[in-house]
């Protein structure tokens, strides 16, 4: 297999080059997926959101200015995805059972496994503006003025609605213990 | 950075997507993105026969092919034309039904927050 | 009450109508100091196979081939900027002069503190039908513009699930670098 540096995969996709293309996939499948899979709790949906995404970006390549962008594009389409999803489902009255869903195969972690899976299930109990901030500030380590540009948000929005959201979480976390 | 962000740094990392992800949005390509995607169409150069008749035909062949390649070109420009322009057109649709949705939610929500910060 | 009906209850008492499209070239000039400019233009020809274009089993994309087939135009102008308050509601001033007539009526307008953006919603009716739709959203840094003229469902609109207005797809486009 060929081992791109950083840039020429995006720069061979560009071009045409489907082994280019299959890189850049596999570099940002785990993070377009996790995206999708904290925010909605559901493997098939997010592996479903997470391949459009991949599509749309296959269809729009030549939009892609670099790397840096490439990883600003994909967090911005993916949570946007989220956001309509959710909506979506919603409207239509489906509901998933939290507790039924079987999640992905865990990292190994010194932390404890059961405090994170309940952490993870509060995480998608939030409301969807603040559960797309929450998971792209703690999964993605993105600043808040980063977020904002992302969801097309203001700064302050993004603070406020943080705040509410580890408010509710930490209360959440306290009455457990 | 507070015990509830770490325990959420923790609870929230990058996990890998069922096995065969990369595979699956590949062939997806295949099936839904290659006739949308405008890339360019690379016509490969034959050589030319010396026999007189041989080059005439071969010539007329190639000219066929160009033609050939030009117009099956142009219908998938145009298809890929038509294909955005229907694209443009649900884009603005979705766009229009998010803000009317924005409107009719704040009416509704005011009550709803308020509930919620009761709590 | 369903999305349809609220909408055209609003509408109800406006004049009578008369065959006018919205002239939104009037924006066109935001274009130069905006960090991101978007434009749809839809009508006649181009729009009228745009729903033989949109395929897939995606409930979304069902509703939208419907609307499509009723109506004669869409137009959408869409500005990101880079500062706060980079246009001014006299850059508007023009398009709203042509929704005070011709059968258009303000029947939605709604402002959210927390979000700060203004959403106005405008309808167009003759002999109690919908025959045109425009919204106009203001954000600090985005402005948005959308007419649709053309016999439209409200209904199905109201059933699209709708999108936080990213404008995709080889539309015109034009982006700065940010540095």
């Amino acid at each position: 297999m060929t081992e791109w540096e950083s840039g020429e995969a995006l720069a061979a996709a560009i071009r045409g080059d489907a082994a280019g293309f299959a890189h850049l996939v596999r570099e940002h499948q785990a993070m377009v997926f996790s995206i999708a899979y904290h925010f909605l709790r559901d493997t098939a949906r997010a592996e479903e959101l997470a391949q459009e995404t991949f599509l749309h970006l296959y269809r729009n390549l030549e939009t892609i200015e670099s790397p840096a962008h490439l990883l600003y594009w994909l967090r911005k389409v993916i949570s946007h995805r989220c956001i309509d999803e959710t909506r979506r489902k919603s409207r239509r009255g489906a509901t998933v059972a939290l507790d039924a869903i079987a999640e992905p195969a865990e990292r190994k972690s010194d932390r404890d496994p059961f405090l994170s899976a309940a952490l993870r299930k509060m995480v998608a109990a939030l409301p969807e503006a603040q559960r797309a901030i929450v998971v792209l500030r703690y999964q993605e380590d993105m600043e808040p003025g980063e977020i904002a540009e992302a969801l097309n948000i203001p700064l302050n929005t993004v603070k406020s609605r943080l705040h509410r959201g580890l408010e509710f979480l930490r209360r959440k976390m306290e009455r457990m213990a | 950075m507070s015990w509830i962000e770490n325990q959420l740094r923790d609870a929230l990392g990058r996990r890998q997507p069922p096995e065969g992800f990369a595979e699956r949005v590949m062939e997806r390509i295949g099936r839904e993105g290659a006739a949308t995607a405008t890339r360019p169409v690379v016509m490969e150069r034959r050589p030319v026969l010396h026999r007189t008749w041989f080059r005439f035909a071969a010539l007329a062949a190639c000219v066929a092919l160009i033609v050939a390649g030009s117009l099956v070109q142009l219908r998938l420009e145009r298809q890929a034309r038509e294909r955005a322009r229907a694209e443009q057109a649900f884009a603005a649709l979705q766009l229009t039904a998010g803000k009317l949705h924005s409107v009719r939610a704040r009416i509704v929500s005011v009550g709803l927050f308020k509930k919620a910060e009761e709590e | 009450m369903g999305f349809a009906k609220t909408m055209l209850l609003a509408a109800l008492c406006s004049a009578a109508a008369g065959a006018q499209s919205i002239d939104l070239s009037s924006l066109d000039k935001l274009a130069k100091s905006a960090r991101e400019a978007n434009e749809i233009s839809l009508d006649g020809d181009n729009l009228s196979t745009a729903s033989r274009f949109l395929y897939g089993n995606d409930p979304d994309i069902k509703e939208a081939r419907q609307i499509i087939e009723g109506i004669k135009g869409i137009w959408v102008r869409n500005f990101t900027f880079r500062g706060k308050e980079d246009y001014s509601k006299n850059d508007l001033a023009g398009v709203r002069k042509q929704l005070q007539g011709g059968g258009w009526s303000k029947v939605m307008e709604s402002k959210s503190e927390s979000d700060r953006e203004n959403i106005e919603v405008y309808l167009r009716t003759e002999n109690q039908k919908t025959t045109g739709l425009s919204v106009i959203s203001q954000e600090p840094r985005e402005l948005t513009v959308v007419v649709i003229l053309g016999s439209i469902d409200l209904e199905r609109l109201g059933k699209l699930s709708g999108n936080l207005g990213i404008p995709n797809l080889q539309l015109k486009h034009k982006k700065k670098d940010d540095e």
